[in-house]
Order: C-alpha cells, then sequence, then structure tokens
C-alpha cells in the first residue's frame, strides 16, 4: 500500500468521525438547551399559578363570616 | 374587533432535511465529480468529499448557530448583513445573488448534458441530425425558459413534488453506491482501480476540493424556512447539521462506485474520467450496472430541474431583500399585483442567468459557483463569531457551536485557501467573480451606500393559546360565500357556548418572501370586518395568517388555536383525480379536528333537513350538526336510510340508533333503492339543506373512486353540509398513510 493512500485513508475515517462526533455533541447541546427553556418557562408558570392562589387565599380569608 | 396575524408553520425536521438535502444534491455532484476524478485521481475524490463534508459541517455549525438566534431572518445574506453592515453587508448579499444565478446555470447545463446524454444513442437523435452540442445549447436555453416562465407564474405548490424528487435523488445515488459495495465484494479485483490513490499529487487533491464545493451548498435553504417551520428553535439546526452529514455519506458511495464501476485499465482511471469529462459519472454507473447510465441520468435530470427551480426562485429572493433593503434599485422589490411575485427581480435574475449559460462552458460556470459559495461561507463564518462576541449575551441561542471560535476560523482559512486554489481549475471563473465585485463596489458607490435600510420591523406576535373553550374556525377567502359559510359555523359557536375564529389566509408563492404577504393583509382584514359585523355572537376573533402555502396555513391555525371544529367552504367541482379538491382533500384528512364542509347554495329559508345515514361514525357527527341547526332555524330534520340489500326495518333502526339518539325530534324515512347516490339525490329535491357524513370508506378506495358521501355532496343542487369527525388514533394513522402516498 503506497503512503498516499494510507494518509488518504486516515483522512475520510477522521474527518467522518469527527463529522459524527460534532453532530452528536451539537444535538446534545440543542435538546439541553430546550430542555432548560422548558424548565424556565414551567418556573415561570408555577410561579405564576402560586401567585395567583394567594390572591384567592387572601380574598377568601376576607370573605369568611366571622 | 381583535385580529391577529401570524405566519403559517407547517414544517416539520424530515420536511426541513428534504429541503436541505434536495438542494445540496443539486446535479453540481453529477458534473463535479467525473471531472475531479480526473485531476485528483480515484481516491483524491473520496479524500476531497470527506474534507469537504467536515468544513461544510463548520460552515453548517456557523449557519445552524446564526439560525437557532435569528430565527426569523434567514439565509446568508440577512446574516452577514446583520453582523457587518455597510459595504460587507451589500457585497454578500450581492454575491450570494450572483452565486444562485451561476449555480441555476450550472444546473440547466447539467440537465442538457446529461438529456444529451441519454438521447444521443437513441434513433430520435439521429434522425433530426443535430450534433450534440448544438442540441445541448437549444435545451439548456428551453430549460432555463421553462422555470423562469414557472417561477413566473408564482407555482408554489411544488412542496410534495420536491419531497418526493429528492426521495428518488438519495434513494437513486444510495442504492448505486450500496450496489457498488456488493459488486465490490464479488469483484475485488475492482479495488485495484484505486492503486494509484493520489495520482497527481495533494494539490489536485485541493483543486478537486474546490471543484466539488458546489456540492455540499444548498443547506442554507433550510434556514430561509424559520418562519414556517414547527419548533425552528430545534428543527432548524438539527436539520442542517444532519443534512450535511447524510448528503456527505451519499457522495462518498456514489464516488466510490463511480471508481470501481468505469471499465478502464487501472492505470489510468484519472485519465479516463478526465476524456470523459461532465458525462463521467454517467459513464461510469452505466459500465457499473444494468440500466445504471439510465438510473444516473435519471437522476441527474430530477435533481438538476428540481435544483433549478429552486435556485432561480433563491435568487429571485434575494434580489428582492436588496432592493427592499435600499441596496439595489426600488423597483426590483415591486410585486406583481395579481401573480405575487417579485417580477422584475426576476427578470433581471433571468437575463444574467441566460447569458452566463451563454456565454461560459460548464467547468467554469461550476468554478465561478464554487467560488461564490465559498466566498458567502466564509463571510457567514466570519458573522457567527462576530454576532457571537458582540451580542451574545442579548440574543437566545437554542444551539451554540462547540469549540467557539476555533470551529468558523479553521473554516474561514480553508474556504480561502480552496477558493484562491481554484484559480488552478479555471482562472476565467476568478475573472467573472472579479468583474461582478467590481461592478457591486460602483453600484454600493453609486447607489447602495445612500439607502442603508432600518430595521424590518415586524408586527407577528405569537401568543400561547392557554384559556381551552370549544373553539371553531371559520377559513374565509371568497366575499361571496363568506357569510353564508360564517353562518353555519356562528351556529354551531353559538350552541356549544365557545369561540369563533375567523381565519383568512394570505398567501404568495414560494418565490416572494413570506412577510411580503402583509402588503395584501388590508383586502384579508376588510373581509373579515365585513362578516364579523353581520354576526350575532360576541366571541369572535380575527386571523389573518401568512403562507406560502393554503393547506399549511389553514392546519398551522388549527394547531395553533387548538380548534375543535373547522368549517371550509367547498365549491363542489374537485379537479381530476382528487376527492374533494387538491387543497381540501389534504386539509380534511390532516387537520387534527372535526371538519365541516360547507358547499353553499342559495336558499331562502331552511325548513326541512335531509340527514342521509347509514349510521356511521361521522353520520353521528352529522345528526349532532344537524340538531345543532334544526334548533337554530327551527327545522324539521329527516333522516333518510337507503336500503339497497332489503334489509328489514328494524335492523335498519338498530343500525341508525346512535344517529337517532342525537336528534331530539326526528323523521325516519327508509327507500328501496338500487343506487344511493340517484335515491338520495331526488329526494334532496323536497328538502332546503342536506347534511351528510364523510366516507367511511379506506384511503386506496377514496383514492380509487372516492366516497359515496362526496359524490352526492358533489352533485347535489342544495346546500350540502359534509362533516368529518376526527376519529384520534385512527385519524392519526389515516393522516400518516396519506402523508406517506401523497394524499
Amino acid at each position: 500500500m503506497e503512503i498516499n493512500m494510507i494518509i488518504g485513508i486516515s483522512i475520510i475515517m477522521g474527518t467522518y468521525i469527527t463529522m459524527v462526533y460534532l453532530v452528536l455533541k451539537s444535538k446534545k447541546t440543542i435538546e439541553k438547551l430546550a430542555r432548560e427553556k422548558i424548565r424556565e418557562r414551567r418556573a415561570r408558570h408555577v410561579k405564576k399559578v402560586k401567585a395567583t392562589r394567594e390572591v384567592h387565599h387572601i380574598s377568601n380569608i376576607k370573605r369568611r363570616p366571622r | 374587533m381583535e385580529e391577529k396575524v401570524s405566519l403559517s408553520r407547517g414544517l416539520s425536521l424530515s420536511h426541513l432535511m428534504m429541503m436541505g438535502m434536495g438542494m445540496m444534491i443539486g446535479a453540481g455532484v453529477f458534473v463535479a465529480t467525473g471531472i475531479s476524478i480526473g485531476f485528483a485521481g480515484s481516491g483524491g475524490i473520496l479524500v476531497a468529499f470527506a474534507l469537504n463534508g467536515l468544513i461544510a459541517l463548520f460552515s453548517a455549525m456557523s449557519f445552524a448557530e446564526l439560525a437557532s438566534a435569528l430565527p426569523t431572518a434567514g439565509g446568508a445574506y440577512t446574516y452577514i448583513d446583520e453582523a457587518f453592515k455597510g459595504l460587507v453587508g451589500f457585497l454578500s448579499g450581492w454575491i450570494n445573488w450572483f452565486a444562485l444565478i451561476v449555480a441555476g446555470s450550472l444546473y440547466a447545463m447539467t440537465f442538457a448534458t446529461y438529456t444529451i446524454f441519454l438521447l444521443k444513442e437513441t434513433p430520435l437523435f439521429s434522425f433530426f441530425h443535430i450534433a450534440p452540442s448544438t442540441a445541448e445549447e437549444i435545451l439548456v436555453i428551453a430549460v432555463a425558459l421553462f422555470f423562469i416562465a414557472i417561477n413566473y407564474k408564482g407555482v408554489s405548490e411544488t412542496g410534495d413534488v420536491e419531497n418526493i424528487i429528492t426521495i428518488g435523488q438519495m434513494s437513486t445515488l444510495l442504492f448505486i453506491g450500496i450496489f457498488a459495495i456488493f459488486f465490490t465484494l464479488l469483484h475485488p479485483e475492482r479495488l485495484s482501480h484505486f492503486s494509484e490513490f493520489i495520482p497527481n499529487g495533494w494539490g489536485k487533491v485541493l483543486m478537486a476540493m474546490g471543484f466539488t464545493y458546489v456540492g455540499f451548498e444548498g443547506y442554507e435553504v433550510i434556514a430561509h424556512a424559520g418562519e414556517e417551520a414547527i419548533n425552528p428553535k430545534e428543527t432548524i439546526p438539527k436539520a442542517i447539521l444532519y443534512s450535511v452529514v447524510a448528503v456527505t455519506t451519499t457522495y462518498l458511495l456514489f464516488a466510490f462506485a463511480a471508481v470501481v464501476g468505469i471499465n478502464a485499465d487501472s492505470l489510468h482511471i484519472s485519465e479516463t474520467f478526465a476524456a470523459l469529462g461532465p458525462i463521467g459519472m454517467g459513464q461510469a454507473i452505466k459500465d457499473l450496472m444494468p440500466y445504471g447510465g439510465l438510473l444516473v441520468t435519471l437522476a441527474a435530470i430530477f435533481s438538476s430541474t428540481s435544483a433549478l427551480n429552486a435556485t432561480i426562485y433563491s435568487s429571485t429572493r434575494v434580489a428582492f431583500a436588496m432592493s427592499r433593503d435600499r441596496k439595489l434599485p426600488s423597483i426590483l422589490s415591486r410585486i406583481h399585483g395579481t401573480r405575487r411575485v417579485p417580477h422584475y427581480a426576476l427578470f433581471v435574475s433571468s437575463i444574467i442567468l441566460l447569458g452566463v449559460t451563454v456565454m461560459l462552458p460548464i467547468e467554469d460556470v461550476a468554478a465561478s459557483a464554487d467560488i461564490v459559495f465559498l466566498l458567502i461561507f466564509l463571510f457567514v463564518n466570519a458573522a457567527a463569531i462576530k454576532i457571537r462576541v458582540e451580542r451574545g449575551d442579548e440574543l437566545d441561542y437554542s444551539f451554540l457551536m462547540p469549540y467557539f471560535p476555533y470551529i468558523p476560523l479553521f473554516a474561514i482559512f480553508l474556504q480561502l485557501i480552496l477558493s484562491i486554489w481554484i484559480f488552478h481549475v479555471s482562472p476565467i471563473a476568478w475573472a467573472i467573480t472579479g468583474l461582478w465585485i467590481a461592478v457591486g463596489l460602483l453600484l454600493y458607490v453609486a447607489y447602495g451606500r445612500k439607502g442603508e435600510r432600518k430595521e424590518f420591523e415586524r408586527e407577528v406576535v405569537f401568543e400561547e393559546v392557554s384559556e381551552k373553550r370549544y373553539r371553531v374556525l371559520a377559513a374565509i377567502a371568497n366575499p361571496k360565500n363568506a357569510e353564508n359559510i360564517v353562518g353555519y359555523a356562528e351556529k354551531v359557536a353559538e350552541y356549544k357556548d365557545g369561540e369563533l375564529i375567523l381565519l383568512n389566509v394570505v398567501t404568495v408563492p414560494e418565490q416572494t418572501p413570506i412577510e411580503e404577504a402583509k402588503r395584501f393583509e388590508p383586502e384579508a382584514l376588510k373581509l373579515i370586518r365585513s362578516v364579523k359585523d353581520k354576526l350575532k355572537i360576541k366571541n369572535v376573533e380575527g386571523a389573518v395568517y401568512y403562507a406560502h402555502n393554503l393547506v399549511r396555513g389553514i392546519l398551522s391555525a388549527v394547531r395553533d388555536y387548538k380548534v375543535d371544529i373547522l368549517v371550509l367552504g367547498w365549491k363542489g367541482r374537485p379537479r381530476w383525480r382528487y376527492v374533494l379538491g387538491s387543497h381540501l382533500d389534504k386539509i380534511v384528512w390532516s387537520a387534527p379536528c372535526d371538519v365541516i364542509l360547507v358547499k353553499p347554495e342559495k336558499v331562502e329559508k331552511i325548513r326541512k333537513i335531509l340527514l342521509p345515514s347509514n349510521g356511521g361514525v361521522h353520520s353521528v357527527m352529522a345528526a349532532e350538526i344537524a340538531e345543532i341547526l334544526s334548533k337554530a332555524y327551527n327545522a324539521q330534520v329527516t333522516v333518510l336510510n337507503v336500503n339497497v340489500n332489503n334489509e328489514d326495518e328494524d335492523r335498519i333502526k338498530r343500525r341508525l340508533s346512535h344517529v337517532l339518539e342525537r336528534l331530539s325530534r326526528d323523521t325516519i324515512k327508509i327507500l328501496e333503492g338500487r343506487n344511493i347516490v340517484d335515491t338520495v339525490i331526488k329526494e334532496a329535491k323536497d328538502y332546503d339543506l342536506v347534511i351528510i357524513g364523510a366516507t367511511n370508506e379506506g384511503i386506496l378506495q377514496r383514492l380509487l373512486f372516492g366516497g359515496i358521501p362526496e359524490e352526492i355532496a358533489r352533485r347535489c343542487n342544495k346546500p350540502v353540509i359534509l362533516v368529518k369527525r376526527d376519529l384520534g388514533i385512527m385519524s392519526w394513522i389515516n393522516r400518516w398513510i396519506g402523508k406517506r402516498i401523497g394524499v
């Protein structure tokens, strides 16, 4: 096998493995960021719901006959 | 009155990947591969494709990052302009325009080259006594003119056809590659074709990399679709990256097939390809397998035509966008009144495309396309660095490329080397590119500098629809029958104590950027307001959706509003091969909700409603609608069953029990008859409205025969309401099959 062939095949294998590695790493990043965003949105929503419940609770206390 | 304006979102990850791969396998590979093996050798081409795949992936990462941060912008020009403004922004748009035009020209030439390759051995060719070169020249102009005309017509319903073509291209190339692997296992002596792996040195491999780079452009079209993608922040970056890897794999297999397939002495592989020139690929696959020549030629023809069509409209869009940004004369951003196409931008792009096609040989055109695309991607990488460094904190990225800034810096360096190296392949290509840039500079000094435009402000607001109440969506388009359709929708919304949404979808062809639909928004709002004013219920909302495709527009609104029932108008005159119509068939079988189709006919007052039924699931829903309307109009409902099988009456009543349960005051009528459709139509003459459930027949029956209810609805001259219930998982399976077989 000539030297060029060895170098060439190494380059092909190397680049292909690098490509697959980069794509998988990128996929992870995309999904991680998406999960973080969902978590953030949920946290905001829970905060909002809690605040609303608190208001309801206060108004119920006021309405309760003494 | 509240009206919301939105863009339709209907493209999934697989749709986006198809778009990207379709553009990438855009015929450049068919021409460039053979020529490149000619100078880089059998192993050189594989190394060139692998390295190009990596460089393309680096640039794709920059693209994906920018697309994730700026999902509404789309396109290389917009990103570079966003980062650099001024002269660099102008030049990037100017070069991008030329790149797309030159690519279009290359695709037209590929089409002609391969068509003549297919035809030249047939008797047809010898009959006309035309030299192959003359025939190629005529064909190149003819195909370019044909697609220019198609773009002028504003044909936008090409999505499904494009998908089929892309699947065809990918599967053909993969099939050839896999066949070649098996062929090599049976004939291992063919591996000797790689014995001179890189016969002419590594410099030629660099040349091959530059020369085949055009085969790796096209994924940027995915970023263009940012406005129409479902969950764009996640799907767009993924689609861009996946399509680059998929295409690189395909190319490697395809090039391997060409090398092992060619019938030549193993020491003279590169010389054989050099002698064959652009049709080297065709000849190699012809030698590899039976009907290989035909297969590869058809793949090249399909790839080149779909890519030619796409590049013509992309180039038109870039010229239009530059003009809209006041970097080119304003005439280029004018839109044709009826066709809604930027016709002047299309005209100028077409003239340049025809000029390049006529004046240059295919090798120089391919080299020019490579240079300009390399320059564009180089700038995109620079833009990704600048935008992240300067505005990284304020932007909301959904993808951040790893190893920043080394990846874009490395990509810039390699692309610069490759673009310069192409000088060795075609000095003319560099001369033409230089000339184009010089003209651009002059134009910038004379015109572009004056008109730096402010940001294009978008009034589109997406709001989360959270409050859940019964929602009826009425899609209206034609002022003549809008009131009639909405009348029925209003009755349903009123009965259910729900909300009525009046939807008007403003469509523009693919050639026109989607936000330009804004120009036609006043007409849409006028129609919605005029209909709204005549309604009695209060819970009414107006919605205007911008879309390239009516079906996607309506389905997008259905999803956004979480609609329970969709009301549509129907002319009752389907085109050949459609049950209801090209759009309606898709909407009715794809909408994730109940659907009512109204065929409006003039009627003074509704007193008698006919409900033909055989007890199917959609008939039950039809009975519910009949009950609602009978209460609203104080009308009498008659359930009609045509007894074609001489069944006994009790059995029929048992079968119709679910239908009868839904009605408070009904009359049942059982008629004897041989033909259901004729009997119902005859009976309908005495009624003011016919309500009928959609067909229960399977998808293949529908395709072949249509359905009985649809035929009744079509032929009846009374107002008809056709009702289809959403069957949950069954409807989902139906939709899934329908999508795959193109229904």
